[in-house]
């Protein structure tokens, strides 16, 4: 149970990044609790806040959130019912609202201590330039939309390189991959053949690329111009269809004909 | 050609909310912002919709699925929609003016060019900017998947291959409803979730916060702006951590989890809000919202569904004792009926 008690107020620390705003937040609280006079908002923004808090740091409730089946890595979401944002600026609202002077001068200073106590959050990593109306990397639809161009079949098997992982099947889930996103949540902890030859060797070995494809059918490869190569692939049967945006495609005549086999077949 | 459809799309969504938002509107007899309570009211009832039509499809049909949920759901829609104008018909031929500009000081017409501003400002960014959020890797696959398949929920996103019904995600339908938009305008899903989506979520989040504050602070429109502003500004430097709901909101505005956080739970407080304003009567028409609410949460997930169930218990627990009104809180935690069904679903069907 202890353990349990630790790991909330881990994720309350994870939560709030320990900033300044969430200090705003409870000072607003404490105002409130000692000022507020409207019932329905005393409910709502001091009485709830505070009892949500004490169930979430509750042991018994990470023990039942975690028997219950749920994902422990999702609990912090509890946090979501805590309106933090609406009490904080409701308080600072309260108190700079009396007249015209105070309103402007409030909102401004306002404004700046939310600016410099938070974090701008368009200069997160996870923005980027978004190159078209997708909103996903030019290089993922590049690269598809020339596979697309030289391959008629509605169905096709590739094997990409981890940058393109996430993206491709967002553009065209047409395409089919031994394995996807998951397979870098380590947390899962999957093993995929395909994965420890194409991504986790220092070098890639074609010969074992090739043949470990063969037996999940894949009929493109999809490489990163800059990966270190350990030997050629044309020398492991793979005929070099061309280079997109950095990445090398890669096609494997051995399953294309048997493709064609199986479409003659059936 | 892509921006007419886009624009179409846009048009359409918000036109579908408003009409289906005129059903409880009218039932409901609201004399005033009748706009604005259609807009948000019937969001949740679209919402609401999607999981009555749409999980029955997705449980009970391994094949076909998507192009039935199209039909059933394309159905609903135009009755309710049919009915909303029908109920409204009044406020559609004589409609009242969206924004009361001319009332407004102008004090606060300045405050409410900076808050446009400031909404415009978000918007464009979803244009500008994109965001690499790994769940769409799930769920952006997922709804592009039901239209290539013509199948829900039955195919790993990782390797395209079928497999059994996914229940962890299968319930919540919020990306199916994305396929669906997608399919009417011919716009491509990852185009319609990244630009088109936060078109109309971001505006009617911040629709939601105004109604609030006009809870907050009754007839001090001034006061209710900056209030809004504010909450613009706490979103976009609230960035502490990848985990709150301001984070969900920018970089994720097009998942269900970024709806869950910054509509479902402020529409419960908000709903709350309007139900304890008359301590004497208990609105029917509030109450079947708030079911409407819990339906529309499980559109998001199931753990949107119990974060709901558990709000509302709670706040219905604690206007009891303030009001010692004990039939409003068990009218209200009835209102989580839906929810347990949902939640025992869940559970069977896993």
């Amino acid at each position: 149970m202890g353990g349990y008690f630790l790991d909330a107020l881990r994720a309350i620390k994870n939560f709030t990044g320990l900033k300044p705003l969430f200090g705003i937040a409870v000072i607003a609280w404490f105002y409130l609790f000692f000022r507020e006079k409207n019932k329905s908002l005393r409910v709502v923004f001091v009485a709830m806040p505070l009892i949500m808090m004490l169930i979430f740091i509750c042991p018994l409730t990470m023990w039942a959130f975690d028997k219950a089946g749920l994902d422990l890595d999702t609990y912090y979401r509890m946090l979501w019912i805590v309106p933090i944002g609406m009490m904080s600026v409701y308080t600072i609202v309260k108190l700079i609202g009396k007249n015209f002077k105070t309103r402007i001068a409030g909102l401004v200073l306002t404004t700046a201590l939310i600016v410099f106590s938070g974090q701008y959050i368009y200069n997160s990593p996870i923005f980027f330039e978004s190159e078209n109306l997708y909103g996903i990397p030019q290089q993922t639809i590049d690269v598809v939309d020339y596979i697309r161009s030289q391959d008629s079949h509605e169905i096709i098997n590739i094997c990409p390189s981890a940058d393109l992982i996430t993206t491709i099947r967002q553009y065209d889930s047409k395409m089919r991959m031994p394995y996807g996103r998951d397979m870098f949540n380590a947390s899962l902890n999957y093993y995929h053949p395909m994965y420890e030859v194409f991504e986790q060797t220092p070098r890639l070995n074609f010969n074992d690329l090739v043949k470990t494809g063969r037996e999940f059918e894949v009929e493109y490869y999809i490489v990163y111009s800059a990966r270190l190569l350990d030997d050629s692939p044309e020398d492991a049967g793979l005929m070099f269809i061309g280079e997109v945006k950095d990445h090398l495609i890669y096609k494997d005549p051995v399953i294309s004909k048997q493709i064609e086999l199986l479409e003659e077949y059936y | 050609m892509i921006i007419v459809k886009i624009v179409a799309a846009v048009i359409s969504l918000i036109a579908v909310m408003y009409m289906m938002g005129l059903l409880p509107v009218s039932l409901m007899k609201i004399s005033s912002n009748k706009i604005s309570n259609a807009l948000i009211y019937g969001f949740v009832m679209l919402l609401a919709l999607l999981e009555i039509v749409g999980i029955p499809i997705v449980l009970l049909m391994d094949y076909s699925g998507y192009h039935v949920f199209v039909t059933a759901f394309s159905i609903a829609i135009l009755i309710f929609s049919a009915l909303g104008v029908y109920f409204g018909r009044k406020d559609i031929l004589k409609p009242e003016a969206p924004i009361s500009f001319k009332s407004y000081s102008l004090e606060s017409k300045v405050y409410l060019f900076v808050l446009l501003g400031c909404i415009a400002f978000q918007v464009v960014m979803c244009f500008l900017l994109a965001s690499m959020d790994a769940d769409d890797f799930y769920y952006n696959a997922q709804a592009l998947q039901a239209q290539d398949y013509d199948v829900l929920y039955r195919i790993d996103v990782n390797t395209g291959r079928s497999t059994s019904l996914d229940i962890r995600h299968a319930l919540a339908l919020f990306p199916i409803l994305e396929a669906y938009i997608s399919s009417v305008f011919d716009i491509h899903v990852v185009m319609l979730a990244h630009k088109v989506m936060p078109i109309v979520l971001i505006p009617l989040s911040y629709l939601l916060v105004f109604k609030i504050s006009e809870k907050l602070f009754p007839k001090k429109k001034e006061l209710q702006f900056i209030f809004t502003i504010l909450i613009n500004v706490w979103r976009v430097f609230g960035f502490v951590s990848y985990f709150t709901t301001e984070t969900f909101f920018l970089l994720r505005t097009w998942q269900g989890k970024s709806v869950a956080g910054n509509f479902i739970i402020p529409a419960i407080i908000y709903i709350f809000l309007l139900m304890h304003e008359n301590k004497d009567t208990v609105s029917k028409g509030l109450l079947m919202l708030l079911a409407a609410l819990v339906i529309a949460s499980g559109a998001s997930s199931s753990l949107a569904v119990m974060l709901s169930c558990g709000l509302i218990v709670l706040l219905a627990l604690l206007f009891s004792i303030l009001e010692r009104k004990l039939k409003t809180a068990l009218l209200e935690i009835l209102c989580c009926i839906p929810g347990v069904l949902y939640i025992l679903l869940y559970v069977i069907s896993g």
